[in-house]
C-alpha cells in the first residue's frame, strides 16, 4: 500500500538544519535536556555557541497543569488531567524568524485514589517525566518536517 | 566686518553703463562686487550713488548672492534672493522672492527678508497683502560635542547635589521573572 | 489641522471604528467603537530629538542674535518630536521654546495639547498649562491644569482627571490632585484620587497606583461581590501595594454574612539570590457559622497558611518550597470561592525540594507530606527526607549509556502504620541504536530494595529485601507515503513497536506499601517497565507489548493533523506482586487493548480521545473524548466525555464514574457575552455542576454575573451517595465581578471558576 521504510525516500533533516544552538532559560532542566537528547538521536549536532550554528531553537519554559477531569460520588476527583506544554520557535543565523511562535502541547489522563495522595503523586511525577519526552519528541518532529517542508517549499 | 565700509569696491562685470543724472551706474553679466568681506555675485547690479559715495546697491540674479563676515568672532553670512537690495548708510538688507539667509549652518527662507545688520535682526515673512510660500527656518542640532560639554556642566551641577529619587534597582523586575517563576510554578505534585 | 490621512482629524487622534483598518482593530477596538491611532506610531524612534535639527515654519519670523520668534500657524519638528502653536519663542543658547495658543506636542505615544507651553529641547523636560493628553498604547486620555514632564519623560498632571473611555463617553473617570505616569516604569501613582462613575463619586482615596501597561497588576480593585451556600454574602475589598519592582502586597478584607470577617493577604518578593517568594495566608476570627457547625471543636479561629518558592541559582541549584497548612479540614469547602478544583481537594501538598542539576549526575533533596483535607482519610506517609541520585542520560545513539540510581527515602506517619527507612538502588546500561527508518534500544539493569523498618505488629522482619534483574527490549520502525487530506498532500507514517519486558519474580509480601500505587493502564503503560508508581515493588514481568502509532503530517508547514495509536501487552506469566499481600496475582494473558487519537485539522480545532478496551469482559474499562474548537473572535466550544470503572482505587464497589462536559464563551452583539459550562454525570443523569453567566464588556468597564451550582464533598461516614440520591443538596453560589480596565486587575473569583470550567478560557486584564 505504499508504504516505504523512512530514509529511503521519506523526510531526512538535510545536512544545513543539522547544526543548532540550544536557547532555553535553564539549559540544565529536565526538559532542556530531553530536548538536547531527542534531537541528538535524531542525527542534530548541538553547537556550544550560538555563532557556530546554522540555526536556533528558542524554547520556552514548560507549563504544567493538572485539573479535574471527573467526579465520584463523593463528589471527590476520579480523574485527572494533566496538560504540558512548551512554546518554541527557530531563527536562522541573523536572527531572523524562520519557524514563528508554535506552542506543542500533550494531555494525559489519569485515575485518582484520595486514599492514596502519595502513591499518585509519584504515579504524576511518571507521567510528568513521559510527558516531558512525548512533548520533547513532537517538537523534533515538528521542526524536522518544518525543515523538510521548507527545503522543498 | 565693521571696517569694510572705508576699504575700496572692485566691481567685475562683462559691460557696465553710468547714467550721471540719475546718478546711478547698472553693471551687466556676471557681476562680482568685492569690498572688505563684503562679497556680491549678481547677473544684473546698479549702484546708486550721491556724489561719488554708493548709497545703495540693488542686485538681480537667479538667485543674486551677497556674502558678509559681521563680526570678527562670527561666522560669514550668506543671503540669496532674486532681488537684493543693499541700504549702505542704514546698513539693511532686503531680499525678495527666494530669499534665504544662511550663518553657522541655521537657514532661514521666505518670500522676503528683511536683514538689519547692526541690530542683528532678520525679519522673514510674506510678501505684502498675499499669503505666499511659508517661512522656513532650520537651527542645527548641537554638534554631539556640544551635548557632551553641556551634559558635563549639568552632571557637575548634578553631582552637587544628589537626584533624591534615585532607587537604586539591583535586581530584575518583578513581572518578567515573575511570569517565569509561575510557569516553573505551576506543577502542583500532590492532589 | 494637523489631517490625518484616515479621514478627518480627531483633536485626540480617535478614529472611528469603521475608519479604522482591519490590521489595527483589536478586541478592544470593537468594544470602543474606535480607537487612538497615534501618527507618529511608526516614526524612527533612534532619532532622538536632542540631536536632531529643529525645523520650524511659520507664516512669519524674526531672527535675532540668540532668539528666534515665529508667528501664524508655527510647526516645528525635532527629531521624532512634533510641536504646534499660534506663536513660538525658541531661544538658541538656553535650547528652549515657549508656545502659545492652540498648542500640539507629538511624540510616539504621545499627544500633548494646551494653550501655553515650554519645552527644553535638550531634555524634553516641558510643562503645559491647561492641556488635554491621549497616551495612545494606554488607551488613555485626560486633561490637566497644569502638565509637566520631567527629565526622565515622566508626567505629572496637577488637578487632572483620566479615563480610559472612548472620547465623550465618561462611563468612568478618576481625578486627583496629583498623577505621575511613567510610561517607561509603567506604573502610574495619583494622589488625593477620586472615581467617579457615570459622574457621581463612589470612591476617595488620598492614594492609588494603577499600571499603565500589562507588565505589572496593581492598583485600585473594585471590590467583588457574591454569595454562596456556604456562607452567604461574601464581599472582599482587595487592597494592592506596588512597594517596589520586585516587591509587592496584597490585602483584602473579607466580610462573609454567616461567618465574619476574615483578612486576606498575599506578599510577593523578588530577587536573584533568593529566587521568587510567596508568602499568603488568610485569618478569621471565631467563624460563627463553624461554630454552630461543629460547637465542640476547641477553637473556632479559621485560617491558612501558603508559602510558594521558586529558585534557579546559576543554573545548577534549582528550590521549590509548596507549603500549604489550613486550621482544619473544611477550610478549602467552606472559605475558597475562587477554585472548584482546589475546593474539592483532599490533601494539601506541604514540600520544599532542592536539586542540583549536575552535568552526569542529578541530586535531588525532597521534604514532603500532605495535611489531609478530609476527616475520613488519615494523613498519608511523610518522607522527611528522601535523597535522590541518579546518573542523567545523554541518550546519544550507539554508544552505552549507564543507568545508576540511588535512592534513600525515611516515611514516617501520624497514625498507627508501620514507618521506617528504605533504600533503593538501580544499576545497569542501556544501548540505544536509531536509524532514520528505525530503533532498537536494549536495556538491563539490577535493582536491589531495602527497608529498615520500627516495630509493628504486622511486619516482624525489620530488614526485608528485594533484588531483582530485568531486561527490556524496545524496537521500531518508522514507514511513510505520500497521501492525500482532502484537497492537501500529506505525509503518512506508519510506526510499529515491539516492547519485549523481563523482570525476576521475587516474593514481596513482608514489605510495606509507602508510596507507591498500581498505575493508570493507558497506551503508555504498554512501554513502561513497572506497573507501579513509587519504589516500594519491583515488578514480576515476562511481556510483550505490541503498539501500532499512524500520523498524517502536512507537508506544507510540518503540522500534525492526525496521529492514533492501538496496542497490547501479551504476558507469558502471571503477575504475582501485588501492592497488598492477599490480592490475588492478576492471570489473564492480555491486556486491556488500549488506543489514543488526535485529530487537529486547523489551528482551532482539536480533539482527543483515548480508549481502554477489556477483551475478555468485551467492555470498556476507561475512555474519555475531549474536542474543542476556538473560531476566534474570543468564540470557545468544548465538549467533553469521560467514562472510568474504577479498578485501581482502594475501593472498587464504586460505580464507573460516566460524565460529559460541555462549556462556552460566546461574544453576542459587540458588547454582550454569555458563558456557561455544565458537568453532567451520565449515570446519575443529573449535573454535577453547572454555571453560567453573562458579561458586558464595554470600552472601559466590564461588568461579570456568574452563577453556579455544585455539589459538595459529603463526607458523612457510612453513606455511599450517588449523584441521584435526593437528600445530597446543591450548593449555590453567585459572584459579581466589576473590572475597571486599565486599572488593573486580578484573576479573582468569576475568573478563577471560568478558568476552572471552561477549557482554554483565558481572562485578559486588560
Amino acid at each position: 500500500c505504499g508504504f516505504q521504510l523512512r530514509g529511503t525516500g521519506g523526510v531526512a533533516v538535510s545536512e544545513e538544519w543539522r547544526s543548532m544552538y540550544l536557547v532555553t532559560s535553564n539549559p540544565n532542566s529536565e526538559f532542556s535536556r530531553e530536548i538536547r537528547a531527542r534531537f541528538a538521536a535524531n542525527g542534530i549536532q548541538w553547537a556550544e555557541q550560538e555563532e557556530d550554528a546554522n540555526y536556533q531553537v528558542v524554547l520556552g519554559p514548560e507549563h504544567f497543569n493538572q485539573r479535574n477531569l471527573s467526579l465520584n460520588s463523593e463528589a471527590r476527583a476520579a480523574e485527572f488531567e494533566l496538560t504540558m506544554s512548551a512554546t518554541f520557535s527557530v531563527r536562522d543565523k541573523q536572527n531572523k524568524l524562520v519557524m514563528p511562535d508554535t506552542t506543542a502541547n500533550v494531555l494525559k489522563q489519569m485515575e485518582n485514589d484520595p486514599r492514596n495522595v502519595v502513591g499518585k503523586a509519584e504515579e504524576i511525577r511518571i507521567l510528568k517525566s513521559e510527558m516531558r519526552a512525548e512533548l520533547a519528541q513532537q517538537i523534533m518532529r515538528r521542526i524536522a518536517f518544518f525543515a523538510a517542508a521548507s527545503r522543498d517549499g | 566686518l565693521p571696517g569694510d565700509k572705508e576699504l575700496p569696491i572692485r566691481i567685475e562685470a562683462d559691460s557696465a553703463l553710468r547714467d550721471e543724472n540719475k546718478g546711478i551706474t547698472q553693471y551687466e553679466g556676471n557681476v562680482k562686487l568685492d569690498q572688505g568681506s563684503l562679497h556680491i555675485e549678481a547677473d544684473r547690479l546698479i549702484i546708486q550713488h550721491q556724489a561719488d559715495d554708493a548709497r545703495k546697491i540693488e542686485a538681480y540674479g537667479r538667485p543674486a548672492i551677497m556674502r558678509q563676515q559681521p563680526d570678527v568672532d562670527k561666522g560669514v553670512i550668506t543671503a540669496r534672493g532674486l532681488t537684493i537690495e543693499y541700504f549702505r548708510e542704514e546698513e539693511r538688507v532686503l531680499l525678495t522672492d527666494e530669499a534665504s539667509v544662511e550663518q553657522d549652518g541655521s537657514i532661514a527662507r521666505g518670500d522676503v527678508i528683511d536683514y538689519d545688520i547692526p541690530n542683528k535682526l532678520i525679519q522673514v515673512g510674506p510678501k505684502q497683502g498675499d499669503n505666499g510660500s511659508r517661512v522656513h527656518v532650520i537651527i542645527p542640532a548641537q554638534t554631539a560635542q556640544q551635548v557632551q560639554d553641556n551634559q558635563k556642566q549639568d552632571k557637575q551641577a548634578q553631582d552637587a547635589a544628589p537626584d533624591p529619587n534615585q532607587v537604586a534597582d539591583p535586581n530584575a523586575p518583578l513581572p518578567a521573572a515573575q511570569a517565569q517563576a509561575e510557569a516553573a510554578d505551576g506543577a502542583t505534585e500532590g492532589q | 489641522q494637523d489631517s490625518s490621512e484616515t479621514g478627518a482629524s480627531h483633536p485626540l487622534d480617535w478614529v472611528e471604528l469603521h475608519d479604522v483598518p482591519e490590521a489595527l482593530r483589536s478586541q478592544r477596538c470593537i468594544s470602543c467603537e474606535g480607537r487612538y491611532i497615534d501618527p507618529l506610531a511608526d516614526a524612527d524612534r533612534q532619532s532622538s530629538p536632542d540631536l536632531s535639527d529643529i525645523d520650524a515654519r511659520a507664516t512669519r519670523s524674526e531672527l535675532r542674535e540668540g532668539i528666534a520668534e515665529f508667528y501664524g500657524g508655527v510647526e516645528v519638528t525635532q527629531g521624532y518630536r512634533q510641536l504646534s502653536a499660534d506663536s513660538a519663542t525658541l531661544d538658541r543658547e538656553a535650547r528652549s521654546a515657549e508656545l502659545r495658543g492652540d498648542i500640539v506636542l507629538r511624540e510616539p505615544g504621545l499627544l500633548l495639547r494646551g494653550d501655553l507651553a515650554h519645552i527644553e529641547s535638550q531634555s524634553g523636560e516641558a510643562d503645559i498649562s491647561n492641556s488635554e493628553f491621549v497616551l495612545h498604547e494606554q488607551h488613555m486620555h485626560g486633561t490637566a491644569d497644569l502638565l509637566e514632564r520631567d527629565e526622565n519623560g515622566v508626567l505629572h498632571v496637577h488637578q487632572g482627571v483620566i479615563t480610559y473611555c472612548a472620547p465623550g463617553e465618561n462611563d468612568w473617570l478618576m481625578r486627583a490632585r496629583e498623577m505621575k505616569l511613567d510610561v517607561e516604569e509603567g506604573l502610574g501613582t495619583a494622589y488625593g484620587a477620586r472615581i467617579d462613575v457615570a459622574g457621581v463619586p463612589l470612591f476617595y482615596t488620598p492614594w492609588l497606583q494603577f499600571p499603565l501597561d500589562d507588565r505589572r497588576r496593581t492598583g485600585f480593585l473594585w471590590p467583588e461581590f457574591g454569595s454562596d451556600t456556604q456562607g452567604g454574602v461574601d464581599i472582599s475589598a482587595p487592597f494592592y501595594f506596588n512597594l517596589a519592582p520586585n516587591y509587592d502586597l496584597l490585602y483584602a478584607p473579607r466580610f462573609i454574612e454567616e461567618r465574619g470577617l476574615s483578612h486576606e493577604a498575599t506578599a510577593r518578593f523578588l530577587h536573584p539570590s533568593v529566587g521568587m517568594w510567596q508568602v499568603g495566608g488568610a485569618y478569621m476570627s471565631n467563624d460563627e457559622r463553624y461554630k454552630d457547625d461543629y460547637p465542640d471543636e476547641t477553637s473556632h479561629d479559621r485560617w491558612l497558611a501558603i508559602v510558594r518558592q521558586n529558585g534557579l541559582f546559576n543554573q545548577r541549584w534549582r528550590s521549590r518550597v509548596d507549603y500549604s497548612e489550613a486550621s482544619d479540614v473544611n477550610y478549602m469547602k467552606d472559605l475558597d470561592s475562587s477554585s472548584l478544583d482546589s475546593r474539592r481537594r483532599t490533601a494539601l501538598l506541604q514540600l520544599a525540594s532542592l536539586d542540583y542539576l549536575g552535568d552526569r549526575w542529578l541530586a535531588n533533596l525532597d521534604v514532603q507530606q500532605f495535611q489531609s483535607l478530609a476527616d475520613d482519610i488519615s494523613n498519608d506517609y511523610k518522607k522527611l527526607p528522601q535523597f535522590t541520585l541518579s546518573y542523567r542520560q545523554d541518550g546519544t545513539p550507539f554508544e552505552l549509556d549507564p543507568i545508576l540510581l540511588a535512592q534513600y527515602s525515611n516515611f514516617d506517619s501520624d497514625d498507627n502504620r508501620v514507618t521506617g527507612s528504605r533504600l533503593y538502588s538501580e544499576a545497569g546500561a542501556t544501548y540505544p541504536m536509531q536509524w532514520a527508518y528505525g530503533f532498537l534500544t536494549p536495556t538491563t539493569k539490577y535493582r536491589y530494595l531495602t527497608y529498615d523498618l520500627n516495630d509493628h505488629p504486622r511486619y516482624t522482619d525489620h530488614n526485608p529485601e528485594t533484588g531483582s534483574a530485568m531486561a527490556k527490549l524496545d524496537g521500531g520502525l518508522f514507514f511513510d507515503r505520500q497521501t492525500r487530506f482532502g484537497e492537501k498532500s500529506m505525509l503518512q507514517t506508519l510506526e510499529p513497536r515491539l516492547f519485549y519486558l523481563y523482570s525476576q519474580y521475587k516474593e514481596q509480601v513482608d514489605q510495606p506499601d509507602f508510596d507507591s500505587a498500581e498505575l493508570t493502564f493507558t497506551y503508555n503503560q504498554l512501554f513502561r517497565e513497572t506497573r507501579f508508581s513509587g519504589r516500594d515493588r519491583i515488578d514480576d514481568a515476562n511481556q510483550l507489548s505490541v503498539g501500532l502509532t499512524t500520523r498524517l503530517i502536512d507537508e506544507a508547514d510540518g503540522r500534525e493533523k492526525f496521529n492514533a495509536s492501538i496496542g497490547q501487552i501479551y504476558y507469558f506469566r502471571d503477575r504475582e506482586v501485588r501492592l497488598s499481600p492477599n490480592d490475588e496475582p492478576l492471570d489473564n494473558s492480555g491486556s486491556e487493548v488500549a488506543g489514543e487519537l488526535g485529530f487537529f485539522p486547523n489551528p482551532s480545532m482539536s480533539l482527543r480521545t483515548s480508549l481502554v478496551w477489556d477483551p475478555n469482559t468485551d467492555k470498556m474499562n476507561s475512555g474519555n473524548f475531549i474536542a474543542s474548537y476556538q473560531p476566534g473572535g474570543g468564540r470557545l466550544f468544548n465538549l467533553g466525555y469521560s467514562y472510568r470503572r474504577p479498578l485501581t482505587t482502594v475501593n472498587t464497589t464504586q460505580p464507573p464514574t460516566e460524565q460529559a462536559h460541555f462549556s462556552t464563551y460566546l461574544p453576542l452583539a459587540r458588547n454582550w457575552r454569555v458563558f456557561g459550562a455544565i458537568n453532567y454525570s451520565v449515570e446519575a443523569n443529573t449535573s454535577v455542576e453547572d454555571m453560567f453567566g453573562v458579561e458586558y464588556d464595554s470600552c472601559c468597564y466590564r461588568v461579570r454575573l456568574l452563577h453556579l451550582r455544585y455539589y459538595d464533598t459529603d463526607t458523612t461516614p457510612g453513606r455511599n451517595p450517588d449523584f441521584d440520591d435526593p437528600q445530597l443538596e446543591r450548593e449555590k453560589s453567585i459572584q459579581i465581578q466589576i473590572v475597571l480596565k486599565g486599572m488593573g486587575g486580578f484573576g479573582n473569583r468569576a475568573s478563577g471558576i471560568m478558568r476552572d470550567m471552561i477549557r482554554g478560557f483565558t481572562d485578559s486584564e486588560y
